[in-house]
């Protein structure tokens, strides 16, 4: 409790107050526009924090994924393109009632049900996190190692369709990660003769490239787009009866949402689905949804929102990211010098409640931003993307050349762009492999340090409690997927 | 090869095994266990990925060639062609002109190749943006930006 008391003090200071607000606007603006996702945002913002302190570089990381989020259902309801990946439920029914001449409530819909979401899994990821993080201190490497397999074995469910992709998006970033100086023989690795690559490659080139980089020149393909509102925005709150009818989708998406997120590499799209479909198979109108009903707003919305809360529990008590943005802000904690896991709580305790504090602010703020400002918001659609994507080129380039002042970054970034626009149109999703590379170092320490202190005893895995129960849920995270197609493959022949 | 798939795994494939190629030619210390040499854990995840691209690679024959192969459309081809190569030419400029004079022709360049024939919506954004970076980064941020014989 003192600790949070600290973290409110903290977060109350002008200038960190001023970081959650500057983070939540950013994060509203990016989310609204279509094309532009949260952990292109968070990445992109990164390198304006390097000169921060700490809390404010941090509530600012986390109130842009936030803002952003909920930023997304602007652009899902009033264009039908959903802003971020997470809000492509919402134009289910969001968009349908904005064709009725109701856009302002679908807005103030989405607005209260992320708001009200948001600061649930906030209130879950305070009173969880240190307890997961007490639980985590005991862990020694072999549980780390599980750990750690385990969060990668659940990126075969992230952004492509394919499990095998997926996974191997995921091997390609732990490669990457194995670039450089071996921390424990002290030898060199794929350094080609390259005394930049002797230290690694950096988390945040290889992001941005990805995630931004890779986004333009997707945005490249399409050429102009001007987008066209021809709905006006009226009426933003919706009645107390109308909030009072979807109490039970918030309560029920809220906990979908938290859960999902908590997940390792889970995030917000998958729980916006999830929160869309259990609303619809709960509803007492299913035959509604799809037509703009306000439940179909409501669940998907409030799902995707409490994912942000949920998904930044794994990252700061354990150090494994429960979402791409998460694996993004992980990597800035590393930047301001704070190692991601239980001893956070112990070093940082300062840093990691502001932080805590913040993100609820955060989620008051865009509560407040979107039911007021949702008008001068969905002008920012009008922005033409040919004026958008140079100055988000730009940024990339000069925010990786700030990292290190170093152009070698720079190169890095731009080849991972051209890479990830490559492997997209393969089929292949950048979320797989960040969350590779950012695990990539975990995996490698954590099991080469259990081999040597367990005498070389591969089995040291499966004879310690939480590292079986944690190889237990990767085989079944793994196989998961062949279960459901098979499920699925005999459901379609018996009906035949 | 009218199969994305299989062309994308082959090639993985390739430079998977040049990379394990590659991972015998590191330093080691005689006296060490095997897991705790340099090459170990690189070797380790990519035999799971030469694992991996052989599943991609029996989906994709299993699946037969692609039904439409998409094929890019010239100016398509183009646009991103040469957004690509403006960005690296953006790249270098900062090396050798210098960052805002190299923001502001990238931007040009970029707009142009983009397909953007007014001449306001470009002489705006190149001029706005150098400033706006310099202000934003050099003077509150005090982040150095490459210099080259311009600025």
């Amino acid at each position: 409790m003192d600790q949070l008391m600290v973290g409110f003090m903290t977060i109350m200071e002008p200038l960190n107050f001023l970081s959650v607000f500057m983070g939540v606007l950013g994060g509203m603006i990016i989310g609204a526009m279509p094309g532009l996702t949260a952990p292109m945002g968070v990445a992109l913002l990164i390198p304006f924090t390097y000169g921060m302190m700490p809390v404010p570089a941090i509530t600012m990381l986390v109130s842009l994924y936030c803002g952003a989020t909920f930023g997304g259902s602007i652009a899902a309801i009033l264009v039908h393109a959903p802003g971020t990946p997470a809000a492509a439920a919402t134009t289910f029914d969001g968009y349908p009632l904005a064709q009725k001449g109701q856009a302002g409530k679908a807005l103030g819909m989405a607005c209260i049900s992320s708001g009200l979401g948001g600061l649930f899994s906030v209130v879950v990821l305070i009173l969880l996190a240190p307890v997961l993080a007490e639980i985590a201190i005991r862990f020694g490497p072999p549980e780390y190692f599980a750990l750690s397999i385990f969060g990668l074995s659940m990126i075969s469910s992230l952004g492509s369709q394919s499990v095998v992709k997926n996974l191997l998006g995921g091997t390609i970033g732990v490669f990457i990660s194995c670039v450089g100086m071996d921390s424990i023989s002290g030898f060199s690795r794929y350094d080609f003769g390259l005394t930049h690559l002797m230290d690694g490659i950096s988390f945040i080139p290889v992001m941005i490239g990805l995630f931004a980089a890779t986004e333009i020149f997707r945005q490249a393909e399409g050429g102009i787009r001007k987008v066209v509102i021809d709905r006006k925005i009226s009426g933003l709150l919706p009645t107390w009866k109308e909030i009072k009818s979807v109490k039970t989708t918030l309560v029920r998406s809220s906990l979908i949402g938290t859960f999902i997120g908590i997940l390792p590499a889970e995030g917000g799209t998958v729980a916006s689905f999830i929160g869309y479909n259990e609303a619809k198979r709960f509803s007492k109108t299913p035959e509604k949804f799809g037509t703009g009903c306000l439940e179909g707003i409501a669940g998907p919305e409030c799902a995707n929102n409490a994912a942000t809360g949920g998904a930044m529990i794994p990252t700061m008590a354990l150090g494994i990211p429960g979402s791409g943005t998460t694996a993004v802000i992980l990597g800035a904690l590393l930047i301001h010098g704070m190692r991601p896991g239980p001893l956070l709580f112990i070093q940082n305790a300062d840093v990691v409640y502001a932080v805590f504090i913040g993100m609820f602010f955060a989620n008051l703020m865009f509560l407040g931003l979107g039911l007021g400002g949702a008008k001068i918001f969905s002008q920012i659609l009008r922005v033409p993307n040919y004026v958008l994507s140079p100055i988000i080129l730009v940024l990339c380039v000069v925010g990786t050349y700030a990292l290190h002042n170093n152009m070698a970054d720079v190169w890095i970034m731009l080849i991972c762009g051209l890479i990830g626009y490559k492997m997209k149109s393969y089929g292949f999703a950048a979320a797989p492999i960040v969350l590779g590379l950012v695990l990539g170092g975990l995996i490698e320490v954590s099991l080469r340090r259990s081999l040597i202190v367990f005498d070389n005893n591969p089995f040291v895995f499966f004879t310690r409690p939480w590292s079986l129960a944690f190889i237990i849920l990767t085989v079944l995270g793994l196989c998961m997927p062949l279960i459901t197609s098979w499920l699925g493959t005999r459901g379609e022949k018996n009906k035949a | 090869m009218n199969n994305k798939d299989l062309r994308m795994a082959s090639i993985l494939m390739v430079i998977f095994i040049v990379l394990f190629g590659i991972s015998f030619t590191f330093q080691s210390s005689d006296a060490v266990a095997s897991h705790t040499t340099a090459s170990f854990f690189p070797r380790l995840v990519l035999l799971f990925a030469m694992f991996l691209t052989v599943i991609m690679i029996i989906q994709s024959i299993r699946k037969g060639p692609d039904k439409e192969a998409k094929k890019m459309d010239r100016d398509v081809f183009k646009r991103v062609s040469l957004t690509m190569l403006s960005a690296f030419g953006f790249g270098l400029g900062c090396v050798f002109i210098g960052t805002l004079v190299s923001i502001a022709l990238f931007i040009v360049a970029t707009m142009l190749a983009w397909g953007v024939r007014s001449k306001k919506p470009i002489i705006l954004t190149a001029i706005l943006t150098p400033i706006l970076i310099h202000i934003i980064f050099k003077q509150i941020l005090l982040v150095q930006l490459p210099t080259g014989f311009l600025i």
